[in-house]
């Protein structure tokens, strides 16, 4: 379609006047974008639908402007209680859960005797425990040996004054 | 105890300047629709007062709150899709328009017909009403001198 039959087509005027389809919407958002004249003549439009309004305006009566002020006022302040309400409320209910938490879980900082270790340390316990068993064994040994040499001196030596006296 | 309000100076500021530039053209707008001045009032201060709240520092357009308000209207007071209720406006641009033009530009103007809801009430073909309401924009526009 020719830019100048878009224009003359009436689809500004359905745009305009806030009774367009999705479909003419959309036609005339792309042609907006598309074509400047067109642009240009729905800027005009647009303007010239203001003036018109304009020239049917009617005076509002004294007050309204203050009414207008005072029901914001109330909106905003009843928005305000609601959001500090909602925000004790939120709250309240934090609260509640990390009391729901508490009660649910039991204390693990204990009194208990027992220590936790890595478990690579029960092969260091098995070695010294080895070793210890050998030690002892070693230990054992040379006890015993060392006995039986301590008896065979006493021998030697009762040996040796039985030669002496004999001589 | 009072209580403090709340409300930021900025804010009143531009619910002054809103009501300045598009209270009146508003308020035509909805006498229009409405057709009752009592109820108008009411109506305008529902409608600005919810603008203000919902378009806090967006751009504003007249065919934005226009818009806006005709949604409202809608909410306030259901109209009856199935009928047409065309008022002698008063207005010299709308006097200067053929019978016919001046049915189908308040027609959709106030009370936001679409074209097709307007051809169904009517039983006319959508491009001549189309054109019926080029026609009468263009008149208007013709005799503010553009």
């Amino acid at each position: 379609m020719e830019i100048k039959q878009l224009i003359d087509s009436g689809l500004m005027e359905t745009y305009v006047m806030g009774v367009a389809t999705d479909d003419e919407v959309q036609q005339v958002l792309w042609a907006k974008k598309q074509f400047p004249e067109f642009a240009n003549e729905l800027t005009k439009l647009e303007m010239e639908m203001e003036m018109l309004a304009q020239s049917m305006a009617v005076e509002p009566p004294v007050g309204v402007l203050s009414k207008i002020e005072q029901e914001v006022n109330e909106i905003r302040l009843r928005e305000q209680k609601l959001q500090r309400f909602s925000e004790n409320e939120n709250k309240y209910q934090q609260a509640e859960q990390e009391k729901v938490k508490q009660d649910r879980y039991i204390e693990v900082e204990s009194e208990s005797n027992q220590m936790r270790i890595n478990k690579a340390w029960r092969w260091v316990f098995a070695a010294v425990f080895v070793l210890g068993k050998i030690f002892l064994g070693f230990a054992i040994y040379f006890y015993l040996e060392n006995r039986q040499a301590q008896e065979q001196i006493k021998d030697l030596k009762l040996e040796m004054n039985q030669i002496k006296s004999s001589n | 105890m009072s209580e403090v309000l709340n409300i930021h100076q900025d804010n009143l500021k531009d619910i002054r300047q809103l009501y300045d530039r598009y209270a009146g053209m508003l308020l035509g707008f909805i006498r229009g629709t409405v057709q009752d001045h009592q109820r108008s009032e009411e109506f305008l201060i529902k409608i600005i007062t919810a603008f203000a709240l919902e378009n806090q520092g967006q751009a504003i357009s007249w065919l934005k709150i226009r818009q806006f308000a005709r949604y409202k209207l809608i909410e306030f007071s259901p109209v009856n899709d199935g009928q047409l209720n065309i008022s002698d406006s008063g207005n010299e641009y709308l006097n200067l328009l053929e019978q016919d033009e001046r049915t189908v530009f308040q027609a959709v103007y106030y009370q936001g017909k679409s074209i097709t809801q307007l051809a169904g009430l009517l039983n006319r073909n959508e491009n001549m009403l189309r054109t019926q309401l080029k026609s009468s924009i263009d008149k208007i526009r013709k005799a503010r001198g553009n």
